[in-house]
């Protein structure tokens, strides 16, 4: 069929099969980042506005596509973008707002998530409708390259903060690929003429065929390579994050990034934390702590809830050695001295820290605790000062509930996909709780009384807290405060997630060991005129039976853990039993028993994954493969590489490169045309490449040749025009060749 | 342009070297004479060899007459001339039959035309008539006066001469003549140099007169069978087709085959000029615009078709 006959069914059948393909595919690539933008507003809110901005964009640029021009088109993209740009900045509280747009566009750009953003949901909802358009419109338009331009980058954007999971940047790029592809065979008309004015490529050797350069086809080819190279950017990091062949690739796969584990964040005071499922633990010891008495010893704090996962929103900064701000409430000083025992990245205190100093720097973490810049290694030691907060439990039930109002938008902020019968059930419990310290008292204790533990858990698909509720019977310390988080937001209670170490092995009146298996998480409650209180809702019993276990395994194996300079250790046995340290210092005469929990230590969940880095001696659960999930990602991402590799011409540079130092003796006349071949390829590097229309004699005197180029250039064309060959000259040619790729 | 390994020349190519020296010496005799064309004799000398025709075009005055017989009276052979007019008649360039009284029989007086290098001047004052005899000798070698044909004696070559002015009085020769020469050349004029340097030169006696020939017949015959030897190569055929495609794509009348085999059998001399036994590209680039251009006819005029072929050259993939 010709290319008219073509041309006339198009025009007579708007809608061909191909343009509907094409069309479905640039769905599916700007799908690909709106389903990340969707996930990101359910986490912080309702998605119906955005949904409504997402069709609204939608229609627009159908309704355009029928009347507007191209560049105009451009232009409202760009309007959109501005002024999502200007709404963002306006509605941003900190001042100066550039300041912290800049910043945070930064980090993004170099791994931070998106969630880690304050106003995520501004974002979204001010970013949303840009790409979107222009995606529509210009797919409408049958500008499928330049549709997907505005895709890709939306989600290229995406694949560099994180956000977007390894199925979802697959899933988009499979959708700009293809929109190119069906684009193409949409737009596609016939072949021109066999073009008189290109050389053959000079590896193709001596037939002689004529086939079209990629340089002829202009601005589209220019399009099509970054797109390619575009492709290769989500793919890369999206492979790569499936390459270390992570056990717990078979628990998160889906759109968190995943990796993250209990003792993984406590390594690197990580940003995010996702939930795992099954974990063991490890005895090797972390820290070594000189203190008056023992508290739980904490690193890190996450203030937004994914569902799957936590998020600290917000920087760090920097820490100038000056006093941090005490709680409000009434306080008393407690000195710690820390050395760490293994190389870590956290230096662990009793909350509230107030005053750092030590060898390692440290910056601020957004939420009021010390994080080191760097890793510490063994034997370093750094010294903390902590207001404990002294609070009486008549003080936390009159504290009330007057939150200022930025508490309340960070600390009570629930997915949008929670469901309700977490809320119901959690009001039901907590009907006759007058206050919440009451509430989070009821919540607290129904949760030791009503949920076993384990360290052998299926990790649930959606919502953690809710799985837990209401699916699970056993869990740990995660699920636990995960559970109890979840709970007091949904009564309108400021809480978050806190995680850490339990006080450890006591080995001296005033020294306890703190080992990997002492990593726990608790909660931290916020009251009014006092500050952050913590609860802990995991029942301490069954820790208290594994952590033993643990350690007398420990202590049989050969390699026992030592401190210092090599003394074991041996466990501190004081005459009085040890009393409980209350997590919160309760000066009144009412005993509560479930705020303050024992000074025994809780359970050290640790993820199996190698990202501890840790080689743990005894693990509970060892999958022993990646999941098919991640095996079949990995196919689907290597097959991506490739065919990038060879669309983005690697492949070709490759083969290039070994062509061009091995030369295969093969006959005579194809040795001399390769040997001279290379010369020119290394020439055309050098110097300038040969014109269409320019001979090797021209070109070499153009570019001032010396005699061996000229030899070797001869010699080729004796045996090429005069047909005079012999193997003498054919070595001899080889031999020029070779030294000037080598003298390249 | 010149090889400068030699090496292999050295058992076989005397024949070769042979055609190269006269070549070469029939250049510096003409050179002795026409100061400042060295490219337009070079060209010449290249028909002759490459067994083609010439035509000079220029305005009046710029020798090209006298470049023609420069040419001519290198060789011992024979060299006529004829002056072509409006009335000039087909026989006076062929020859006629004459009636023989002492043997009663009808004999034939060769015209002008057999000779070994004819020049025709100003060809185009001629009518088509009188024109087409003198191309019919050109391509197939021979003469027909009254069903008989005569074949011209070998080695035999036209140089004829153009005028570009006065184009209201003249009969400009039609394409499928035109293909015939072998070259087409324009001298224009001297630069300034070389043009005093003719005036002190020929003021006095013109050396045309001392000039003596430098080449038998028999060694300008051997040098063209030389030449017709001389080796082309596929990918050089395949470069004369791919610039013949080039110019009938972007002309209105382009290169016909009969034009490429000129093209190819001028580069075969250029190669003997250069002492080589083979064609290389650079041979057919330096013949193409000289050999191409008047065989193309473009929308306006011929400068045009001097720039196609330019820009053929340029665009048009060369090994």
């Amino acid at each position: 069929m010709s290319a008219a006959a073509v041309e006339r069914v198009r025009r007579r059948v708007p809608w061909s099969g191909t343009r509907l393909l094409a069309l479905l595919a640039a769905a599916l690539a700007i799908g690909a980042p709106l389903r990340t933008m969707y996930f990101l507003s359910d986490v912080v809110g309702d998605p119906t506005l955005f949904l409504a901005l997402i069709a609204l964009s939608l229609g627009g640029a159908t309704l355009l596509a029928r009347v507007l021009r191209p560049p105009l088109a451009v232009g409202v993209g760009a309007v959109l973008f501005a002024g999502g740009l200007g709404a963002y900045i306006l509605n941003l509280s900190t001042d100066p707002a550039v300041t912290e747009l800049l910043a945070d566009t930064a980090a993004l750009l170099t791994g931070r998530s998106l969630l880690q953003i304050a106003q995520v949901r501004l974002w979204v909802l001010s970013f949303a409708p840009a790409p979107v358009f222009l995606t529509w419109y210009f797919a409408l338009r049958r500008w499928y390259v330049t549709a997907t331009v505005a895709a890709g980058t939306a989600l290229a954007f995406f694949a560099l903060t994180t956000d977007a999971g390894v199925v979802t940047t697959l899933l988009g790029v499979v959708g700009i690929a293809a929109t190119i592809g069906f684009g193409t065979l949409d737009t596609l008309s016939a072949d021109g003429p066999a073009d008189l004015t290109k050389r053959p490529d000079a590896m193709t050797g001596s037939d002689g065929t004529e086939h079209v350069d990629d340089d002829s086809e202009g601005i589209d080819a220019g399009r099509r390579a970054v797109l390619e190279q575009l492709a290769a950017i989500i793919v890369v990091p999206a492979a790569l994050s499936q390459v270390p062949i992570t056990r717990d690739s078979l628990l998160s796969y889906d759109d968190e990034s995943g990796g993250q584990t209990v003792e993984g964040s406590l390594f690197d005071a990580g940003e995010s934390l996702s939930v795992q499922g099954s974990i063991s633990l490890t005895p090797e010891i972390r820290y070594t702590v000189e203190s008056e008495e023992p508290r739980y010893w904490r690193v890190a704090s996450y203030d937004r809830y994914t569902g799957n996962g936590w998020v600290r929103t917000g920087n760090p900064r920097p820490y100038g050695d000056q006093r941090l701000d005490s709680p409000p409430g009434e306080t008393r000083m407690l000195r710690q001295e820390f050395r760490a025992e293994s190389a870590i990245g956290t230096v662990p205190a009793a909350w509230k820290p107030v005053r750092y100093s030590g060898e390692p720097s440290v910056s601020i973490s957004s939420e009021g605790g010390f994080q080191p810049d760097g890793t510490l290694s063994t034997g370093d030691s750094y010294e903390v000062r902590s207001e404990l907060l002294v609070a009486t439990p008549d003080g936390l039930r009159e504290a009330g509930t007057d939150y200022d109002d930025g508490t309340v938008e960070l600390y009570t902020q629930l997915p949008d996909s929670t469901p309700d019968r977490v809320e119901e059930r959690t009001a039901i419990l907590t009907a006759n709780a007058e206050n919440p310290y009451e509430t989070a008292l009821v919540i607290e204790r129904w949760l030791q009384d009503s949920k076993g533990y384990s360290l052998d858990v299926d990790r649930p698909d959606f919502n953690v807290a809710d799985a837990f509720l209401f699916e699970m019977d056993e869990g740990y310390c995660v699920y636990f405060a995960t559970a109890m988080v979840t709970m007091l937001r949904t009564q309108g209670i400021p809480a978050r997630m806190t995680v850490g170490y339990t006080s450890g092995q006591r080995i001296e009146e005033n020294q306890w060991v703190v080992r990997g298996l002492n990593s726990h998480a608790w909660v931290e409650v916020y009251f009014p005129g006092q500050g952050w209180v913590q609860f802990d809702p995991t029942p301490s019993g069954p820790r208290e039976d594994i952590r033993q276990q643990r350690i007398e395994e420990a202590d049989s194996d050969e390699s026992s853990p030592t401190v210092g300079d090599g003394n074991p250790v041996e466990q501190y046995t004081p005459s009085d039993t040890s009393t409980p340290a209350p997590l919160t210092e309760t000066n009144g005469t009412e005993t509560e028993p479930t705020e303050t929990p024992t000074a025994t230590e809780t359970d050290t969940p640790t993820s199996t994954t190698g990202a501890s880095g840790a080689d743990e001696g005894l693990e509970l659960s060892l999958p022993a493969l990646p999941s098919r999930e991640a095996m079949t990602l990995g196919v689907v991402a290597l097959l991506g590489i490739a065919a990038g590799a060879r669309r983005s011409g690697l492949s070709e540079r490759a083969y290039r490169a070994v062509w061009l130092r091995y030369q295969r003796r093969v006959d005579p006349e194809t040795d001399v045309e390769r040997a001279f071949q290379r010369a020119m390829y290394v020439l055309a590097k050098e110097h300038r490449r040969r014109e269409n229309g320019e001979t090797v004699r021209a070109y070499l005197d153009a570019i001032g040749a010396d005699d061996r180029v000229r030899r070797l250039a001869a010699i080729r064309e004796r045996l090429r025009y005069g047909g005079e060959i012999d193997g003498t000259t054919a070595d001899e040619a080889v031999e020029i060749a070779d030294g000037i790729v080598s003298d390249r | 342009m010149t090889d400068t390994d030699t090496s292999r020349s050295q058992q076989s190519d005397s024949p070769l070297r042979d055609a190269t020296r006269v070549a070469n010496q029939v250049i510096e005799n003409v050179e002795q004479v026409i100061v400042g064309q060295h490219d337009a004799i070079e060209h010449i000398v290249i028909a002759l060899l490459g067994r083609g025709h010439v035509l000079l075009e220029d305005v009046p005055g710029v020798g090209k007459t006298m470049l023609a017989r420069s040419v001519a009276a290198s060789f011992d052979g024979e060299f006529k001339r004829v002056q072509f007019t409006p009335d000039l008649l087909p026989t006076d360039v062929t020859g006629v039959n004459i009636y023989n009284q002492k043997t009663q029989e009808f004999e034939f007086r060769p015209g002008p035309i057999f000779a070994n290098v004819v020049l025709g001047d100003e060809i185009n004052r001629a009518p088509p008539k009188t024109q087409s005899a003198l191309l019919e000798a050109m391509e197939e070698q021979q003469v027909s006066v009254d069903g008989t044909t005569h074949p011209v004696p070998q080695p035999f070559t036209v140089i004829a001469t153009q005028n570009t002015v006065e184009q209201n009085r003249a009969y400009d020769l039609p394409m499928a003549e035109l293909d015939r020469f072998m070259t087409k050349l324009h001298l224009g004029y001297p630069n300034e140099a070389a043009e005093t340097e003719m005036l002190g030169d020929v003021v006095g006696h013109h050396p045309i007169e001392e000039l003596t020939s430098v080449a038998t017949l028999d060694a300008l015959s051997a040098a063209r069978e030389t030449v017709a030897d001389v080796t082309v190569e596929e990918p050089i055929r395949s470069y004369a087709t791919r610039l013949a495609r080039y110019t009938r794509e972007n002309a209105q009348l382009g290169v016909s085959p009969r034009g490429s085999i000129s093209l190819l059998r001028a580069a075969q001399a250029r190669a003997v000029l250069d002492g080589r036994s083979y064609v290389i590209p650079d041979d057919v680039q330096t013949e193409a615009p000289v050999v191409l251009p008047h065989r193309i006819r473009t929308e306006s005029s011929e400068q045009n078709a001097r720039e196609l072929v330019a820009e053929a050259l340029d665009t048009v993939y060369v090994e």
